[in-house]
């Protein structure tokens, strides 16, 4: 498995980690009030960048320069995986910036918004790993 | 499969020369001439004519193509 891989198997386990667990206590069990949600917001985001940051330098330590090049393969793999992610982003964009405000506000914002951020984040990263499984 | 390419075969037959060489000698990482003897990378044409540079043939002797039936 390349580097590149690695990396996007990484960030996946990442945003599983931190948002996956955001999501289904927001779902199920979080209570009223803005304190406890931003707190659970603030750890899952800043939790994702730390935990994803420390997963990328270990990789990095244990990854020689010259595996770590990125070539024109990489690249092709990448513009296809960001712009399947974009079209995610939009629609999410859409859906939380136009459709939703007509009967919604606050955390019922919020949390869609965040959404389709991490969905837009889980898109670009499978679409990669599928590409670089199945070929371009 | 529409793009073929002897890259493999042509290795073999310069001192079993490593993927690893290969993509050193012409900026590609192992994985992508990985991909590329597998057919499922379509290099571009610069690295198509560097690979070709590096085995010291035409291009046509290392890529062909054929037109898809249907």
């Amino acid at each position: 498995m390349s580097y590149r891989e690695h990396q996007a198997w990484l960030a996946l386990g990442a945003i599983a980690l931190t948002l996956g667990p955001y999501f289904v206590w927001v779902t199920l069990a979080a209570p009223e009030g803005p304190g406890p949600r931003l707190l659970a917001l603030g750890l899952a985001l800043g939790g994702e960048a730390i935990l994803l940051g420390l997963a990328l330098f270990w990789l990095q330590r244990r990854t020689s320069a010259e595996d770590r090049v990125r070539d024109e393969r990489d690249r092709e793999i990448e513009r296809r995986a960001t712009g399947a992610a974009f079209g995610t982003l939009m629609a999410g964009t859409i859906l939380v910036g136009v459709v939703l405000p007509f009967d919604r506000q606050g955390w019922d914002l919020i949390n869609p918004a965040v959404g389709a951020i991490g969905l837009a984040q889980v898109v670009q990263k499978a679409v990669a790993l599928w590409l670089y499984r199945r070929g371009v | 499969m529409a793009l073929q390419n002897r890259v493999r075969a042509l290795r073999f037959e310069h001192g079993e020369m490593t993927q690893a060489d290969l993509g050193r000698r012409i900026g590609l990482t192992r994985q992508t001439i990985a991909a590329i003897e597998a057919g499922r990378y379509s290099p571009s044409l610069e690295a198509a004519f560097r690979i070709a540079e590096v085995f010291g043939c035409p291009l046509t002797e290392v890529f062909s193509w054929t037109r898809d039936a249907g």
